[in-house]
């Protein structure tokens, strides 16, 4: 007999796999289900925090909404005060 | 050929940053669009429902959590006004929420979730021109192609 199990409705992903997809891939995943935390702005540098899944995804800007610096993952939440304003 | 006059798009939004974005994004279109912007929802809401204000904005885009009141208390009295009641609106938000797309779709607004790249961006500012009227996209399209 085979048992056939149903793929779990609602599938999370870990931070492992999301750094492994492309740049292009993590940014479509960001906008369409990640969630936003805030911004962090040092001089003219421009930051902001998504929350996805169980893992933070920080978005540097060479300028802001536009060209990205570089994308930084991690999972404590001690990297995330800066970015405590609430939601636009 | 005489140009037909310039349209009116209302943005309400407490980010400098964002504002700043909107702004130079719709700078390609500024010889058919005026963009307004507002800091908060009470003023976007005063300047809309003053008896002097003529004629409608083509498009209305509100920041979701503006300060005071916020761009959903703004969308439901926008609702509530003749004026207002088809006007094209648009919430402009970090959100990406359901329940906040099921609350724009209710009161017949769209829903936009701010970019976080400049392919995303260009692709919202195109969003936003296609909730103008046609008039407002056909004049666009001319004026851009010619």
């Amino acid at each position: 007999m085979v048992f056939v199990t149903n793929p779990p409705l609602c599938q999370t992903m870990e931070l492992n796999e999301f750094e492994r997809l492309s740049a292009n891939d993590k940014i479509d995943l960001l906008h369409k289900e990640g969630v936003y935390v805030g911004k962090s702005k040092i001089g003219d540098a421009i930051a902001v925090l998504y929350q996805f899944d169980g893992f933070y995804v920080e978005i540097f800007y060479r300028k802001y909404r536009n060209h990205i610096e570089r994308i930084n993952c991690f999972t404590s939440t001690s990297g995330i005060d800066a970015y405590l304003n609430g939601p636009d | 050929m005489a140009r037909s006059a310039k349209q009116l798009i209302v943005y309400a939004e407490d980010d400098q940053d964002d504002i700043d974005l909107i702004k130079e994004s719709f700078e390609n279109y500024a010889r058919n669009i005026d963009l307004v912007c507002f800091s908060n929802g009470q003023s976007v809401l005063d300047y809309l429902t003053s008896p002097g204000v003529n004629g409608s904005p083509c498009l209305i885009i509100l920041d979701l959590n503006l300060p005071g009141m916020s761009g959903s208390q703004v969308l439901k009295q926008l609702r509530k006004t003749a004026k207002y009641q088809h006007t094209p609106i648009v919430l402009f938000t970090t959100s990406s929420l359901p329940r906040d797309k099921a609350f724009a779709h209710f009161y017949g607004a769209g829903f936009v979730t701010k970019p976080i790249n400049y392919k995303q961006m260009d692709d919202i500012i195109h969003k936003f021109v296609e909730h103008c009227t046609d008039e407002v996209k056909n004049t666009i399209r001319k004026e851009l192609y010619e």
